[in-house]
């Protein structure tokens, strides 16, 4: 998402990433990414905003997920190792784009991992909701 | 609750109300599962 990034602000709108651990977790993975201050980077560690939001928190889906485990090896092909994460390791992703009156114009509920959007598909909702 | 209601963490651990994000702008929320 990182590379993209610039995009989200030439659309006419923001990127807030948020993920689940406590603040120095999140500080220390920001860095790690290099965000540009654009970039709001957040945390939820007791999880409000993602059931909120309608995201998904389950073991099945983690680990026994057929589509995960094909992307999985796929990216294990290209050369993709994941390193040490941090927070809730159940917590399924997402994404959502918000106008400002509140309306909730796109929505992607991740199944599983590597279940999430292309950055184009995002920078697209976010110049239909600007 | 609203989620535009909830508090999040910025990285240096103050409150941020969601709904704060996108008072002025649209915004794209990508909630990711995990650092790393």
């Amino acid at each position: 998402m990182r590379p993209h990034a610039e995009e989200f602000a030439n659309a006419g709108g923001k990127l807030a990433v948020i993920g689940n651990g406590w603040p120095a977790m999140a500080k220390s993975w920001a860095e790690h990414v290099g965000f540009p201050p654009s970039v709001a980077v957040l945390t939820d560690p007791a999880r409000t905003a993602y059931d909120l939001a309608g995201l998904k928190r389950s073991v099945m889906l983690t680990l026994f997920n057929p589509r995960s485990i094909a992307r999985f090896v796929r990216a294990s092909i290209r050369g993709f190792r994941q390193g040490r994460t941090a927070g809730d390791l159940w917590q399924q992703g997402g994404a959502l784009v918000i106008r400002p009156d509140g309306k909730v114009t796109y929505r992607s509920v991740s199944l599983g991992p590597g279940d999430h959007p292309r950055p184009a598909a995002l920078v697209e909702a976010l110049k239909r909701a600007a | 609750m609203e989620l535009g209601e909830a508090n999040v963490k910025d990285v240096e651990g103050r409150d941020v109300r969601l709904g704060d994000l996108w008072r002025d702008r649209p915004v794209v929320l990508v909630f990711v599962r995990h650092y790393g």
